[in-house]
This record gives C-alpha cells, sequence and structure tokens, in this order.
C-alpha cells in the first residue's frame, strides 16, 4: 500500500475551517450581494440643466458626480453598487443604486448629495427602496439544476468508471461548489450573477478535468505495463500524466489575472471569483479527489481480498467436518496412526539390504 | 515511400477557402443595392449590461403585497427571457412601482421597435373573457382562473389553448351560461370576440389563430395580463438608458465590449503561438478549424432567440477557446507520447488518436450534458454562460474527435519527413 503524501485527515482539516469560518463571518456580517440579488436603494439625480436658455444633459458631469457621490455615502457606510444614465423625455437622470437596503441617517443624505454637487437640491430624489427579482423560486430553480448536474456526473462516472468514481464525482462537484462559495463568502467579494457563473463554470470544467483523469486512470489499469502499481499510485500517475491541464488551467489563470486589472468591476469580480474557484479546481483534482479515490479504491480492494483469503482457509465441507470429528473424538490416535504408517513402508536401507542380498 | 496525394492536400485547400467564404457572409457587413446586410454576427442580441438600452416604468395599480410583486417581477424576467432579453433587470421601486431594462435583440435596425413594443406588451392591462362588451358581464380573469397558455402547430394551423384552473373552470361555466359570445379584453381594450356553443370541456379553449407570429403576441399579452398584479399602462414611460457597467455611457462600454473582444482576440493568437511552438504544423491546420468554429457559434448564437451577448456570455465565450485549445493539446500530447516511446509517425498518430479520442468524446459529453441541463432549467445570464459552454463541447469534439486527427492524417501523408512538421521528439525528453 503506499503510504498517501498528504493524509486525507489534513484536505478535510482545510476544508471544513473554511466552510466554519465562513459561515461564522456570514452569521456575523451577512452575505455581501449585488442589488440583482437582494436589492438595495437607489437615488435618482436629475444631471440636464439650462444655461443661457440652452439646454444641456450633464453627462459630461457623470465620473465626477459618481465620485462625490460615492464620497457622501461612505459617510453613511455605503457605497455606488452601479449606476446608469437615462432619458426620460428632454432630461437626462443619472440613477445610483446602493446595494443596502438600510441606509444610516437616509434623510439627510438628499441635502448632502446637493451640497457635494452644487446643485439645487430638488435635483436629487429621495432614497428609494429596490426590491429584486431574485426569489425562492429562482433559488429553488438553480437548486434543482445543480442536483441535475450532480446525478448526471454520479451516472456517466459510474458508467463509465465503477460506481467509487461516481461518489468520488459527487464529492468534486459539491466540494468544489461549497468550498469556492464560501471563500467567496469569506473574503467579503460581492455575491452577483457573474459570481455564481463563474463559480458554476469552473466547477463543471473541474469535472472535465477529473473525469481526463479517470480516463487515464482506466487506459492504465487495461494496460500490463502498470499491473504492479496499486490504486494510489495509479491515480497519481494518471494525474501527472495529465500534463495538458497544467496549460488549460495556467491559460484561465492568465485570464483571470487580466480581467482583476481591468477597469469593469463586474470583469474584475469575474476574474477575481475565477481566481478562488480555479484553485479551488487545483486543490481538488490533483490532491484531494484523486487521493480519495484512491483511498476508496484500496477499501474496496482491501475487503475483496479479506474475502478471498477467508475463502482460502475454507476446506471443502466434507472434509472439514471429518478432519473437525476426527480432531475432536480421536485426537490421540493420529501419532498411531503415523507410527503404523511407518512401520508398514519399508525403510531404504532395508530395501537396499534386500537388494544387496539378491545378487 | 510515401507517395504523394495532392488531392489530400487539395481538400484541405477547398476546406479553407469554403471557411473563409463563409466567414466573409458571417462577419462582414455588405450592401448590395439599397439592401445593407449586416452578417450573420448582427442578429446576435447584446444586453443591456453591455450596451445600454431601453427602460420602462409602471406604476403599480391597487394594493399589492410584496409577495405578489417579487412573483410577478420573475415572471415578467421569465417571459423577457423566452423573447430574447436574457439579462433583463426588474426591480420594485418602493413598491410602488416596476422598473424593466432590457437590451436590443439584435444589432440591426429595427431592434429599437422590438425592444419599445417589447416593453409596450407588458402593461397591457388585465387579461379577460367577458359575457359581454358593456359593463354588466360575467369575466374569467387571467390572474385569478387562468393555469396555463400554450401556443401549438397542427396540421399547418396555429393554436392558442388556455387552461383554466378549478375556480376558472367554474367561472368558465357561469359565462358560458351568460353569453354564448365571449369578449377577449386586455384591460380596457375589447382584442377579438369568439362563439362559444355547443362546448363539452370548460377546463380550456382552444382558439385558432393566423400565424404564429400573431400566436406568440398574443400568448405574452396574455401572460402579462395574468400577473399577480397589474401595471398602469397610461402612466407608462419608456425611454433609452445607458449600460449599468459603471462608465454611464454607451461610448464606454463599447470600450468593454472592445477590450473583451481583443482578450478574445489575444488568446486564439496565444493559442495558436503555443501549439507552434509545442506542435509545429498543427497550428496551421488548426486554423481553419477554429475559424469554422467561429463560424458555427455565431449561426446558433444568431438563430437561439434566448442567447444575449453579456459579461457572463463573453466570458463563456473566453473560457470556451480554453476548453478547445486545450483539447487540441490532449490530442497532440498523446501522439507526441507514442513517437517518444519510439513508434513510427504513422503509428503514433494511429495509437495517439484511437487513445485520446475516447477521453475527448467522455469528457465533451459530460461537459455538453452538464452545461445543456443548465441552460435548460436555469434563466437569464446563466442560462446564456451555459449555453456558450455547451456549445464549447460539441465544438471541442467537432474540433479534436473528428476534424484536427482528420487533417493530421492528411498531412502526414503527404509529408515525407518523420515528426519533424510536428515537432516531435523520439526518446529523452520532449519538448515539455
Amino acid at each position: 500500500m503506499t503510504k498517501r503524501k498528504y493524509p486525507l485527515a489534513i484536505f478535510a482539516i482545510i476544508s471544513l475551517a473554511i466552510v466554519a469560518v465562513s459561515a461564522i463571518i456570514v452569521a456575523i456580517f451577512g452575505i455581501n450581494s449585488s442589488v440583482e440579488i437582494s436589492g438595495g436603494s437607489q437615488i435618482e439625480i436629475t444631471m440636464s440643466y439650462e444655461q443661457d436658455g440652452v439646454h444641456y444633459d450633464g453627462k459630461q458631469n457623470t465620473q465626477n458626480y459618481v465620485s462625490e457621490i460615492n464620497k457622501v455615502l461612505a459617510n453613511h457606510s455605503a457605497s455606488i453598487d452601479t449606476y446608469v444614465v437615462e432619458d426620460k423625455l428632454v432630461d437626462t437622470y443619472l440613477i445610483v443604486r446602493i446595494a443596502q437596503k438600510e441606509i444610516k441617517n437616509a434623510d439627510s443624505i438628499k441635502t448632502e448629495i446637493a451640497t457635494a454637487l452644487s446643485i439645487d437640491e430638488a435635483r436629487v430624489s429621495n432614497v428609494e427602496n429596490l426590491a429584486s427579482y431574485f426569489s425562492n423560486r429562482l433559488i429553488l430553480y438553480i437548486g434543482l439544476a445543480l442536483l441535475a448536474v450532480i446525478a448526471i456526473c454520479f451516472f456517466t462516472a459510474w458508467l463509465r468508471y465503477g460506481i467509487l468514481a461516481g461518489v468520488s464525482m459527487i464529492f468534486m462537484v459539491l466540494h468544489n461548489f461549497i468550498i469556492s462559495l464560501a471563500l467567496v463568502f469569506l473574503t467579503r467579494i460581492q455575491f452577483s450573477m457573474i459570481t455564481l457563473c463563474t463559480v458554476v463554470a469552473l466547477t463543471i470544467l473541474s469535472t472535465f478535468a477529473f473525469a481526463s483523469i479517470l480516463e487515464r486512470n482506466r487506459e492504465n489499469s487495461k494496460s500490463s505495463q502498470y499491473a504492479e502499481l496499486d490504486s494510489n499510485e495509479k491515480m497519481m500517475l494518471a494525474t501527472k500524466q495529465n500534463k495538458w491541464l497544467l496549460v488549460f488551467a495556467i491559460a484561465v489563470l492568465a485570464i483571470s489575472l487580466v480581467f482583476v486589472f481591468t477597469p469593469i468591476k463586474y470583469v474584475r469580480l469575474a476574474g477575481v471569483t475565477s481566481l478562488i474557484a480555479l484553485a479551488v479546481a487545483a486543490y481538488s483534482v490533483v490532491l484531494m479527489v484523486p487521493a480519495i479515490h484512491g483511498y476508496l479504491l484500496e477499501m474496496a480492494g482491501t475487503r475483496e481480498k479479506k474475502k478471498l483469503s477467508k475463502n482460502v482457509e475454507m476446506k471443502p465441507e466434507k472434509t472439514k467436518t471429518v478432519s473437525r470429528k476426527k480432531k475432536a473424538e480421536e485426537p490421540k490416535e493420529e501419532p498411531a496412526k503415523a507410527e503404523k504408517i511407518k512401520s508398514k513402508t519399508p525403510s531404504k536401507t532395508s530395501k537396499q539390504r534386500t537388494a544387496k542380498t539378491k545378487k | 515511400m510515401k507517395s504523394k496525394k495532392p488531392t489530400s492536400s487539395l481538400l484541405i485547400a477547398i476546406f479553407t477557402v469554403i471557411i473563409s467564404i463563409c466567414a466573409i457572409f458571417t462577419f462582414v457587413p455588405m450592401k448590395f443595392g439599397t439592401t445593407t446586410y449586416t452578417g450573420v454576427w448582427g442578429n446576435i442580441g447584446i444586453s443591456s449590461s453591455v450596451y445600454g438600452g431601453l427602460y420602462a416604468e409602471y406604476d403599480i395599480v391597487g394594493d399589492a403585497n410584496s409577495s405578489q410583486v417579487v412573483n410577478s417581477m420573475e415572471k415578467i424576467k421569465s417571459l423577457l427571457g423566452e423573447q430574447g432579453y436574457q439579462s433583463t433587470n426588474v426591480f420594485a421601486v418602493d413598491n410602488s412601482k416596476v422598473r424593466v431594462e432590457i437590451g436590443y435583440p439584435k444589432t440591426v435596425t429595427n431592434s429599437f421597435s422590438a425592444a419599445y413594443s417589447a416593453l409596450s406588451s407588458i402593461a397591457v392591462g388585465s387579461f379577460e373573457f367577458r359575457s359581454s362588451s358593456g359593463d354588466d358581464y360575467v369575466a374569467v380573469v387571467g390572474s385569478k382562473h387562468v393555469k396555463e397558455i400554450n401556443v401549438a402547430d397542427y396540421n399547418g394551423t396555429t393554436y392558442l389553448t388556455i387552461e383554466f384552473n378549478d375556480a376558472g373552470e367554474e367561472q368558465f361555466k357561469s359565462l358560458c351560461a351568460a353569453s354564448t359570445t365571449v369578449y377577449v379584453y386586455m384591460g380596457d381594450n375589447l382584442q377579438t370576440s369568439f362563439s362559444v356553443s355547443n362546448l363539452s370541456n370548460y377546463s380550456q379553449i382552444q382558439l385558432s389563430v393566423a400565424d404564429y407570429a400573431s400566436a406568440k403576441d398574443f400568448y405574452y399579452k396574455a401572460m402579462y395580463g395574468s400577473l399577480e398584479i397589474q401595471l398602469n399602462g397610461d402612466t407608462m414611460e419608456i425611454n433609452t438608458m445607458s449600460a449599468p457597467l459603471g462608465l454611464g455611457s454607451n461610448e464606454g462600454a463599447s470600450v468593454v465590449l472592445i477590450e473583451l473582444l481583443v482578450l478574445i482576440a489575444l488568446l486564439i493568437v496565444a493559442g495558436f503561438v503555443y501549439m507552434a511552438v509545442k506542435f509545429g504544423i498543427a497550428s496551421l491546420l488548426l486554423m481553419p478549424i477554429m475559424m469554422l468554429n467561429a463560424i458555427i457559434s455565431c449561426w446558433i448564437f444568431a438563430g437561439i432567440s434566448m442567447f444575449e451577448i453579456n459579461v457572463p456570455s463573453l466570458i463563456s465565450i473566453i473560457l470556451s477557446l480554453s476548453i478547445v485549445f486545450g483539447g487540441s493539446i490532449c490530442y497532440m500530447s498523446r501522439i507526441a507520447e507514442e513517437y517518444k516511446q519510439g513508434k513510427t509517425i504513422d503509428a503514433s498518430i494511429e495509437a495517439g488518436t484511437k487513445k485520446a479520442k475516447p477521453a475527448l468524446l467522455v469528457t465533451s459529453a459530460v461537459m455538453i450534458a452538464l452545461f445543456a441541463v443548465l441552460a435548460i432549467i436555469t434563466k437569464g445570464e446563466l442560462a446564456s454562460a451555459s449555453l456558450v459552454l455547451t456549445i464549447a463541447g460539441a465544438l471541442n469534439i467537432l474540433t479534436n474527435v473528428l476534424l484536427l486527427p482528420w487533417f493530421v492524417n492528411i498531412y502526414n501523408r503527404t509529408n515525407k519527413e518523420q515528426g519533424k512538421p510536428f515537432r516531435f521528439v523520439q526518446g529523452g525528453e520532449n519538448n515539455d
């Protein structure tokens, strides 16, 4: 049996610790989610203005307005999540959305924003509450979709590689998804549809990677070249032989790093999330899951060996019964029998003596 | 000694020419007289999150609790998704107004009017069947009595089937007892009427419609008219808006789109450079195949109404490129491995292809199954992203199981040098 480089207990402790810390942070601070997921608040500012009888849309002030509003909101422990510029008949408006539903001292925000932007207070609306479409039914749909994904993973892996591979595959999908989300909540990265899409995409791509390793393992198991290797060694070999996965991971890493350094918030968010999901996938696919799969195969192999070794000791029933009976009834007779047999069989020397005398 | 087979090389050359012509029609806008042809990719929808779009605000009529508002918003998003507006933003403002933001369904002209029309039909008013066109009537109300509405084609005729719930069935029975003519209303506007004599089944009604487009239009209006909340169409406002990417302008959003497209181009170039360094001529063989993939993808995206270019789908396109290149690297690596063991190039290609194909098939099939399930069950951005990755799985099979092995075989048969064009090394360390 190959000694594993890292005991499974270490992996279990790491994963459980991440989930535990994440759960504590969510319990204390809640989830940092975007407006589209949990709703929030909205403020409308009229950007267009009249000067010397000429109507201006004021769009050139957008970045300046956003910057000043952010400073005001910071005093109320809030910040802008997204903003849009919209036209309404002849006027232009800046709609600012904040992820928090309740803002401290919301009544005074209107005045403070008007002062910061040097505009009339009438051009700034009150803080309005925003409810999102994200309902329990949608969460149910996403949950059902993930269950379907897990079922497909299990049955495909079972049909192709055996039930233990199916179990390993389920474990990997659940592990990657839960740990990736836990790290997102732990690091207070904003949870939005883009975050969810990135986590789901990279979780499923990790099944693609693990399936490549299982396929290689299956091929190696059929080959006589690797017959002497145990299940753990075969899994480790199959992982090493899939070097192209490293190239793929490096490509995803490079793309994620480029995303992280773009000035666009949504793209940056996708980049950070994909870095986290990639790290979890690499940890899972390279270290943890092959070790678990190898361990499961070992356990199955050990069980099989024990079954076989018990069978070797078992003698055919008649002989057993006879020998047991005889052993139970006449244990002392055996030495006597042996002596008898000995005396019946002529010794070599006496035979030789007989042959010699005949000559 | 290998015999030259010029027909094989000619096949690759013809393939490349055909692909190039298809690429021109797919990507290059052209003008024929007074008709402008924008190319297939001009028919791909772009979400409001990338390029801005239209928004509409509707006042909620009467009192509505937050659960009714959220359910109605979810229904609006779902129906707009069916119409091709996947990245819709729907909010309730102070529980008194509903705000809907959508992108343009295509980049061609009249996409503005298509989007405007989609938003207008949301506040069409309550969908009702009435027993009379006057003030005194028995009504079957969509929001209370309608269970399901379906559109189907049977033998060249389009039918709209409206199924009632238990209460609706009773109400419809009462309506039919009160009048033999049923009047269809959306809000207070009479749409049509039909006769209901000799009905045996009151649980549903089937209406024949002139064509599928009209049936679908009626279907969406009826669905919006059956929401749990009522929206006031008279005070509705529809206007243009910028992309909510944090740039505050469509010009800024165009910069985002260009940045992501440049990233896609750089990734393609990096992929080809890596293939050229590792596997030599294989990168050239891969080029027409990748062009074919781009053409097929464009045709599929333009053909499927549920697809929209948004940030998650653009990111999925980038991941898809990695998957297809990864598959090519996997395939060529297997051949290189066989050649390294001392086999001839012919034997290496045969053995490598035989070993790589099952792995690529199984892994791609799993990917297709998983992402297809997500694309079907989920909605919005997750559905768009899943659709892209489903297509990536299929293209992985097309590229690395069918076309690339075929091209590699063709090239090998016409090439006399052993592993050199593919930069394979026999024995010792390969170019790892």
